[in-house]
């Protein structure tokens, strides 16, 4: 995903928060992976302060207000397996570059 | 001798003439008592008549007409016998009876009849009381075209405003006030409002968290830091679960 943004002419920041539940995996993304991967604990509970769900996307722009959300079970295929899914969050990723 | 017959006949004719008395006063009870009794069953049964005929009149049914007549020829035909004209009284009676049912029928159904007048008063007043709805409504619609007024008066004074910033506008930098007081009209009813949660409605900052980065291929590797290190450029947050 990155490397198509840049492919495009455009720079991003592209970071992941791993479940608390899944804390003792961590490795199975960051084994994977070169972007941050940050681990999420029961005292910050990041991803009720976002207010999302696994798999969930958001976007951020460069001030850091939300220009997008993107939730798994949303009208928007945003698997990233699926070349749709893919396509439609480097679009979404694409525009908030602009 | 014939003092001596004189003096036993007299008590004889005296117990003769007290006989006869008897004999004659005996006869003279018994017709009267007989009459009288035949004169009041005549009355009798024709008070009865009359007073059956008049309620069957009264009842104004066919019906109950047709047997007040079938009574009074019964009874005028039959003439004197007073069993018969008992009987007919009780027929009478009991075709006043029906008489009187049907007449109580007919009532109760004239009754329901006005009562459905009734009901149609009260449906009319209902409507009256509909009309008095529709009066307040008219009214209610009344103070909404004051509030539209009041509004109407609003704009009224926003208009003056705008007048004054002409003015204000005349004097000095005209062109950036006027710009700047539409941008702030149009942006404020251009956006539609968020049902999602506050974190999820656009132009939401990102919330203040400190993390640590675990993934020692990217920069801040065991470190506890948050969003604003990302600053300047667009940021895709992606929430996994890495089992």
């Amino acid at each position: 995903m990155k490397a198509e943004v840049l492919k495009a002419g455009k720079d991003v920041h592209i970071v992941v928060v791993n479940a608390i539940s899944a804390a003792t995996n961590v490795t199975n993304l960051t084994d994977v992976t070169k972007v941050p991967v940050f681990q999420d604990v029961k005292e910050v509970d990041a991803w009720t302060l976002h207010a999302v769900g696994k798999d969930d996307f958001l976007i951020y722009d460069k001030e850091g207000k939300l220009i997008a959300y993107m939730p798994i079970s949303g009208e928007i295929d945003t698997v990233l397996q699926s070349d749709k899914g893919f396509q439609n969050v480097l679009a979404a990723l694409l525009k908030a570059t602009k | 001798m014939r003092e001596a017959w004189r003096w036993h006949a007299l008590p004889m004719v005296a117990l003769l003439a007290g006989l006869a008395l008897v004999v004659a006063c005996g006869s003279g009870a018994t017709d009267g008592s007989g009459s009288t009794a035949a004169v009041d069953a005549s009355d009798g049964s024709t008070g009865n008549d009359a007073g059956n005929d008049v309620a069957m009149l009264d009842a104004g049914d066919e019906d109950a007409d047709a047997s007040a007549a079938d009574d009074t020829g019964a009874h005028t035909g039959t003439g004197d016998d007073t069993a018969e004209d008992t009987t007919a009284a009780d027929s009478a009676v009991t075709d006043t009876a029906a008489a009187d049912s049907t007449d109580d029928d007919t009532a109760a159904t004239d009754t329901t009849v006005a009562d459905a007048a009734a009901d149609a008063d009260d449906d009319a007043t209902a409507s009256d009381a509909s009309a008095e709805d529709v009066e307040d409504a008219a009214v209610s619609d009344t103070a909404v075209s004051d509030t539209a007024e009041d509004a109407a008066v609003s704009d009224t004074a926003t208009g003056d405003i705008a007048e004054d910033s002409a003015v204000t506008d005349t004097a000095g930098s005209d062109t950036a006030g006027d710009t700047a007081a539409t941008d702030t009209t149009s942006d404020t009813d251009a956006k539609p409002a968020c049902t999602k949660p506050a974190p999820l409605c656009p132009g939401a900052p990102w919330p203040q968290w400190k993390l640590e980065q675990k993934n020692s291929a990217a920069a801040g590797a065991g470190t506890s830091f948050g969003l604003d290190a990302y600053k300047g450029k667009p940021v895709l947050v992606v929430f996994l679960a890495g089992w």
